[in-house]
């Protein structure tokens, strides 16, 4: 096979064991990459409605065709299971070093199930395997947790791990990789912390062969040519990373702040990239062989912002300057840096921890909540309380054992969940939806709900990359947030990640159409895609996941948005706007091929060959 | 008349002295000025792929701005 090992490691923590499973080209190319395969074992081996904590969960961390190859990004992994905080399915990305050396180890996927009498981590070094005793390491951060582990098998060796928050089942937990990258949505890390895994590292030099190396690499070059001519006038996701994009949010009044209750915030200038450049940035990093290297290094120095502040670790990112800065009020970029720290530390995901706080900050405002049962005042601003509860939350102690549990539980309890700004439970990203309409359904009808990361439709709306699309328009958003979400769909199952592939490997000013991401495929694996059949392949794997969600009970009732969003937006570029949902969800529903309840029709299955699974 | 233009991320650099910090200045058109009118007053190199705001929404090039009317622009570079 070219591109693929063809293996899968299976791990059983129950009985302590694991076997390899190999996969053939045929099965490779029908349910293709990463979220295609794992969806393949999610809906053959597990009950839908099982519990996500329950040992007949899966884990699977897997990798696509073109991670650990040249192609720019093409080192990404994702963590999938069924997911503890929404019921659907979780597919959490992320990128470092982790996702090439997994590949690397020999597998192309890790599918494990069960779970371990006593912690455990999972050692795979070139396809050999080993359970080893992780209970010296339980109770440990993601930082201690990773260097505890280097120093048993060495330096060269990368890890993805829980830190208390996964072990605690916090329902918000992330997987943490190189103590700064995060698998980081929909509760991966609890998933990892019930089955008693705390973590897995990886070593290897095991590259699967590509079918014609020799084009491949000629696409690589001409993509990173475009890419470095943009660099070199000046990228500004090379200068700033994504966090030059709170500006771009508020001017566009869609910056989510005080709990979505506005969309423009006073303290932006604060809390974006020029203060992030010129206070906190130590240099710019980059993920294994990335080109664009968005990722930075900063440091909070104690002497300039005070102890309880001080630290060092990467980040904010965009989504983390929103949720735990804007939707919370808070204006301090030192605080919010030192929040990021913690939460890739105690693994917990920034934007559902965020929108939680902020959501719990609204209600102690509007007299829901009191001091008495949060253990202090929180007003919005409040950067120490954000800070106490991000502490408390991943030990589940005193209130933090709610925010653990995001806000859509937290909302409930009180009598308040149009409090919650969630679809299908799981916390918004940055965007408010009342000024785009297609990431207002991308959140709705999501197969991991609310997510920017399966199907960003802002790169039209909001960024204008390649085209621009109104924001505010409901016209052709149907259209544009499907094939966004299948385009998402293959970005991830390829293993690359969607800020370089978006704009150098598809084509934006045509219909965003996977064009050299097919080339790619087609070079590693051998296989004659054209973009049409790939984005067909990414709308069976889509299908499948949906078939997923409707045998774990969920149908149109549960394609909804917070009810925040029906309010209108009380001021700025976007004053008055709402998000009406009912003018598109029927529309999208024809566009995907779904019936009038959102489930897949036996027609829509057959033409994706795929009706053996309904 | 006046309007504003905003320039954000690395735009900032093009901003007047004095104004690079919050990148938003003051400019005097003409009646009936269009956003191109404005566009082509800035050293944005001509190759550079950029996206524009007025009033927080994408406009045309041609859109005719009017008094208060805030231009914001910045280099297409998604993120999220």
């Amino acid at each position: 096979m070219n591109g693929w090992h063809g293996r899968m490691l299976r791990v059983d923590l129950t009985q302590g064991s694991f076997r390899e499973e190999v996969f053939t080209e045929e099965v490779a190319r029908k349910y293709f990459g990463a979220r295609g395969l794992a969806i393949r074992v999610l809906l053959g081996e597990m009950n839908p409605k099982a519990d996500p904590l329950s040992p007949e969960n899966r884990l699977i961390l897997a990798t696509g065709p073109l991670t650990s190859t040249p192609a720019p990004t093409g080192n990404r992994y994702l963590a999938i299971a069924k997911s503890p905080l929404t019921g659907a399915l979780a597919y959490s990305n992320s990128g470092g070093v982790f996702p090439t050396m997994l590949k690397r180890s020999g597998y192309d996927l890790v599918v494990v199930e069960g779970r371990a009498e006593k912690p455990v981590y999972l050692w795979v070094d070139e396809r050999r395997v080993e359970l080893r005793d992780a209970t010296r390491l339980w109770g440990r951060n993601t930082h201690e947790t990773e260097d505890a582990i280097k120093a048993e098998l060495g330096d060269d060796v990368t890890v993805a791990c829980i830190g208390p928050a996964g072990e605690n089942l916090a329902l918000i937990a992330a997987i943490i990789n190189d103590k700064h990258r995060a698998a980081a949505r929909s509760g991966v890390g609890a998933v990892m912390g019930s089955k008693n895994l705390k973590a897995v590292a990886v070593r290897g030099d095991l590259k699967p062969t590509l079918y014609d190396e020799a084009a491949f690499r000629s696409v690589v070059r001409e993509a990173n040519t475009r890419l470095a001519a943009d660099i070199k006038k000046g990228h500004s996701m090379r200068i700033y990373g994504t966090s030059y994009v709170p500006d771009v949010t508020n001017a566009a009044g869609v910056f989510p702040t005080f709990n979505f209750q506005l969309g423009q915030f006073e303290g932006t200038s604060r809390i974006n990239g020029p203060t992030l450049r010129e206070h906190f940035l130590i240099r710019h990093s980059a993920c294994y062989g990335c080109p664009l290297a968005c990722a930075r290094q900063t440091e909070v120095k104690a002497e300039i912002w005070g102890e309880k502040y001080a630290g060092r670790g990467e980040g904010p990112e965009y989504e983390t300057i929103g949720s735990l800065g804007s939707a919370c009020g808070i204006d301090n970029m030192a605080a919010i840096t030192k929040a990021n720290y913690l939460c890739n530390e105690l693994g917990l995901d920034t934007i559902s921890i965020g929108v939680t706080i902020a959501c719990a900050m609204e209600m102690f405002e509007k007299g829901i909540l009191t001091e008495q049962e949060i253990g202090r005042p929180l007003p919005f601003g409040d950067a120490d309380g954000l800070l106490e509860l991000i502490r408390q939350a991943a030990y589940r102690q005193g209130f933090g054992d709610l925010v653990a549990q995001g806000s859509w539980r937290l909302a409930s309890r009180y009598g308040h969940p149009e409090l919650s700004v969630t679809a299908k439970k799981q916390e918004f990203p940055a965007y408010d939806a009342r000024g785009l309409k297609g990431m207002g359904l991308l959140y709705a009808t999501s197969n991991k709900g609310a997510s920017h990361m399966a199907g960003d439709t802002a790169y039209t709306e909001l960024f204008g990359v390649g085209k621009k699309i109104d924001g505010l328009a409901y016209e052709g958003k149907a259209q544009l947030t499907k094939h966004f979400q299948d385009l998402f769909t293959l970005i991830d199952s390829a293993g690359l990640c969607v800020f370089v592939t978006v704009r150098y490997l598809a084509d934006p000013v045509n219909g965003y159409a996977p064009a050299q991401i097919t080339d790619l495929i087609n070079h590693a694996t051998g296989a004659d895609y054209t973009s049409e059949s790939l984005l067909q392949a990414a709308e069976r794997v889509y299908n499948l996941e949906r078939l997923f969600l409707v045998k774990a009970g969920f149908s149109r009732a549960d394609d909804t948005l917070a009810p925040r969003m029906a309010e209108p937006m009380p001021e700025g570029p976007i004053k008055g706007e709402t998000f009406d949902l009912s003018r598109l969800l029927d529309e999208y529903y024809v566009v995907r091929g779904w019936d009038a309840n959102g489930i897949p029709t036996r027609a829509r299955l057959e033409e994706l060959g795929i009706a053996e699974w309904a | 008349m006046q309007v504003w233009i905003r320039l954000l991320a690395t735009y900032r650099r093009y901003a007047p002295a004095g104004y690079e910090a919050e990148g938003i200045y003051p400019v005097q058109a003409a009646p009936g000025a269009r956003v191109a009118d404005l566009l082509a007053a800035l050293p944005i190199p001509p190759t550079d792929s950029f996206t524009f705001f007025v009033n927080g929404r994408h406009a045309e090039r041609d859109q005719v701005l009017h008094e208060g009317d805030v231009v914001s622009i910045f280099p297409a570079a998604g993120g999220g």
